[in-house]
C-alpha cells in the first residue's frame, strides 16, 4: 500500500510538467511545415537548374503505396523502454506532403508489472537519412519528431490524465531509442559496385580481355512530391582494368 | 491501532491531497502563454502560405520538365537520362576497345606470271616467269574506338562509332621462283629465293554503324549491341629494305639476265600483292550484352528477414530525354507462422 502511494506521489510530481497535447500538436505541425517549406525551396532551386545537375546522375522513383507497404511490412516492432514499459509499434501510414515523406506510426504501450497500465501511442516523423549501405541497398531511416500517448487503460478515470502524462514523459525520453528501433526502409533497387564487360576470343582473330570498372553510387538528393519519392543517385565509374587473365571463348 | 495502520493513515493523509492537486494541475494546466501561442500560430499561417505558393511553382516546373515527360507508370521507375546513357555507352565502348588485339596468322597470297621485255631488234620477247608465294606469318594490329554518336528512339539507341585501326607489326615470308625463258634462259638460269619480310599495319579509320537494343529482363536493364556488318581491312606496308633484298638478289645476274630481272620488279609486285589489304570481319558475337549497373530487386533485406516482392516489369521506354525502366511491385505476404 505504501509502495503504491509512493508511486502515485511520483506520478503526481512527474505529471506537473508540460503535457498539453494541443500545444505539442501545434508545435509538431509547425515543425512539419518548416520541413515542407525547406523541402519545397530545395525543389524550387531544382526547377530552375533542372532536376539533375550532372550527367552522372540517375533517377529512381518509388510510389508512396510501395513505400507504405515496405514500412508496414517491417512491423510489428517491440521495444522495452524505461519505467518497465514495453512499446509495440504495429502500423504506419505514409503521406508525401510538400517535399517531405511524413510517416505516422501507431501502436500500444503496456506496463506488465504493478501498476499495470496500457495506452495507445503514436509517433510522428519523416523519412530521412537516405543512403546506400554496404550491401548496395538504398535505405531510408525514419526520424521521429513527436510522440503522443493517449487513451490510457487500467487506471481509474480520475487518474487517467495523470497516468497519461507520466507515460507521455517516459515515451518522450525514449524517442531516440524508439527511432533507432524503427526499421529502415529498403528500396528494391540494386546498385552494382562494378560494371564488367565480358572477355572474348582467346584464339580468334579478335581478342578482348574481360574488363571491370568499379562503381560508386551515392544518394545525392531525395525529393518527395506527387505521391512518389524521387532519389537522385550519383554514379561514379572508375577506370576499366583487366580482370585476371581469363578470356572466355565465344 | 497498530503502527502499520497509523502509517497507512498518515500516508493516505499526505498522498490524497497531493494527488488531488496533481490531477487538478494536469486538468487545468495552462496552455501556451498567449504571446508564445500567437507566435506559433502566426508562423504556422505564414509557413502554410509559403508552402502553398511553392507547391504551385514546383508543380509547374515539373510539368515543363523534359526529363519527366512521357514517363511510364509503375511503382518503381528507374530513369536514366540520355546524357547518362551516352556517358555509359561511351564507357562501354571505350572499355571494350581499350585493349582489342587483332591477330591474323598464316595468310597466304600467291601470284605467278610471265615477264616480257623489249630485246632490241628481236622485239618484245618473254624473258621469264615468276612465281611468288607470300605467307603472312602474323599480322598484329589494334582497334580503338572514338567518341560514339548516339540517337535515342523507340527501344534502341542508334550508334555511329568511329573505329581506328592503329599500327601493328607484320612478319611474312616470301618465296620467289624465277624461271628464265627464251634467250635469257642459258645465261640467266633459274633463280629461287626465300626471304623474311617485315612490315607494319597502316593506320586507317572506319565508321561502324549499329544499334544498342535495350531490353528489360528480370528487373535488369540489358544493353545489347548490334553491329551486323562491321569489318575492317588491315593494310600491310612491307618494309622497303625487306623487299629490296629480293631485287638485289636477282640483280646479281648481269647482261641479258639483268634486263630480265629488272623487268620483273619483284619489290613492286610484292607491293601490289598486299595492296588490297586483308579483310577482318568482326563477328556479331563479339558484342556481348551488357547488364547496366542498376536493377529492380525481387526482395529487400530487413532486420526481421527479407521481404519478397512480386515484380512485374511493365514497360521499357526510351524518350528523347530519358530511358525508363518501369515495374509494378507488390509485397508478397508472409506465410502464417513464417519466422520474422
Amino acid at each position: 500500500m505504501i509502495r503504491a502511494l509512493l508511486l502515485l506521489c511520483c506520478l503526481s510530481a512527474l505529471a506537473c510538467g508540460e503535457a498539453d497535447p494541443e500545444r505539442r500538436a501545434r508545435r509538431a505541425e509547425r515543425d512539419q511545415l518548416r520541413r515542407e517549406v525547406a523541402g519545397f525551396r530545395g525543389l524550387e532551386s531544382l526547377a530552375s537548374t533542372g532536376m539533375l545537375t550532372s550527367d552522372r546522375e540517375v533517377l529512381v522513383t518509388v510510389s508512396d503505396t510501395l513505400i507504405r507497404g515496405l514500412i508496414v511490412a517491417a512491423f510489428p516492432v517491440t521495444l522495452k523502454i524505461g519505467g518497465g514499459v514495453t512499446v509495440t509499434l504495429t502500423r504506419a501510414t505514409v503521406a508525401f506532403r510538400g517535399n517531405v515523406a511524413r510517416v505516422d506510426v501507431i501502436g500500444q504501450l503496456r506496463r506488465e508489472s504493478f501498476p499495470r497500465v496500457a495506452a495507445s501511442v503514436s509517433l510522428r516523423g519523416a523519412l530521412d537519412g537516405f543512403a546506400v549501405d554496404s550491401a548496395r541497398v538504398l535505405r531510408a531511416r525514419m526520424t521521429v519528431d513527436d510522440a503522443t500517448v493517449s487513451a490510457p487503460k487500467g487506471v481509474p478515470g480520475v487518474l487517467g490524465p495523470l497516468v497519461n502524462a507520466l507515460l507521455q514523459r517516459i515515451v518522450e525520453r525514449s524517442l531516440p531509442q524508439l527511432a533507432s528501433v524503427i526499421p529502415a526502409v529498403a528500396i528494391p533497387v540494386r546498385l552494382d559496385r562494378a560494371m564488367t564487360l565480358p572477355g572474348f576470343g582467346e584464339s580468334a582473330a579478335l581478342r578482348v580481355r574481360e574488363v571491370s570498372a568499379p562503381m560508386t553510387v551515392t544518394a545525392s538528393r531525395v525529393i518527395a512530391f506527387r505521391d512518389r519519392l524521387w532519389f537522385i543517385l550519383k554514379v561514379e565509374r572508375g577506370s576499366f582494368s583487366a580482370v585476371g587473365d581469363s578470356v572466355s571463348s565465344p | 491501532m497498530s503502527r502499520r495502520r497509523i502509517g497507512i493513515a498518515l500516508a493516505t493523509l499526505v498522498a490524497v491531497p497531493l494527488l488531488a492537486v496533481a490531477a487538478l494541475v494536469v486538468y487545468l494546466q495552462p496552455g501556451l502563454p498567449n504571446a508564445s501561442a500567437r507566435t506559433v500560430e502566426r508562423e504556422i499561417a505564414r509557413l502554410t502560405r509559403e508552402r502553398d505558393s511553392l507547391r504551385i511553382l514546383v508543380g509547374e516546373a515539373a510539368e515543363r520538365s523534359a526529363l519527366l515527360a512521357g514517363r511510364p507508370a509503375g511503382d518503381v521507375l528507374i530513369g536514366l537520362p540520355t546524357p547518362f546513357v551516352e556517358a555509359l555507352v561511351q564507357d562501354i565502348v571505350t572499355g571494350w576497345f581499350e585493349d582489342v588485339g587483332v591477330t591474323l596468322r598464316n595468310l597466304r597470297v600467291h601470284k605467278a606470271g610471265d615477264v616480257r621485255a623489249r630485246l632490241g631488234i628481236l622485239g618484245r620477247r618473254r624473258v621469264g616467269s615468276y612465281d611468288m608465294d607470300l605467307t603472312i606469318d602474323e599480322v598484329q594490329g589494334n582497334l580503338r574506338a572514338g567518341v560514339p554518336s548516339l540517337s535515342f528512339d523507340g527501344r534502341g539507341i542508334g550508334v555511329v562509332l568511329p573505329v581506328r585501326v592503329t599500327g601493328g607489326a607484320v612478319a611474312a615470308t616470301i618465296a620467289i621462283e624465277w624461271e628464265s625463258k627464251g634467250l635469257a634462259g642459258p645465261v640467266c638460269g633459274d633463280v629461287g629465293a626465300t626471304r623474311a619480310i617485315t612490315g607494319s599495319v597502316r593506320a586507317e579509320q572506319y565508321s561502324a554503324r549499329g544499334r544498342i537494343m535495350l531490353t528489360a529482363s528480370d528487373g535488369m536493364l540489358i544493353a545489347d549491341p548490334e553491329f551486323p556488318e562491321l569489318a575492317v581491312r588491315l593494310f600491310v606496308d612491307p618494309a622497303a629494305a625487306s623487299v629490296a633484298v629480293l631485287d638485289s638478289l636477282l640483280a646479281t645476274k648481269g647482261g641479258l639476265c639483268g634486263i630480265a630481272v629488272e623487268k620483273a620488279k619483284a619489290s613492286e609486285r610484292i607491293q601490289l600483292l598486299v595492296a588490297r589489304g586483308f579483310q577482318v570481319r568482326i563477328p556479331q558475337k563479339f558484342f556481348r550484352p551488357v547488364r547496366l549497373p542498376i536493377a529492380i530487386e525481387r526482395s529487400v533485406p530487413m532486420q526481421s528477414g527479407a521481404i519478397t516482392l512480386a515484380v512485374q516489369p511493365s514497360e521499357l521506354k526510351v524518350t528523347p530525354a530519358t530511358v525508363w525502366l518501369a515495374a509494378d511491385v507488390a509485397i508478397v505476404p508472409k506465410r502464417e507462422g513464417a519466422p520474422r
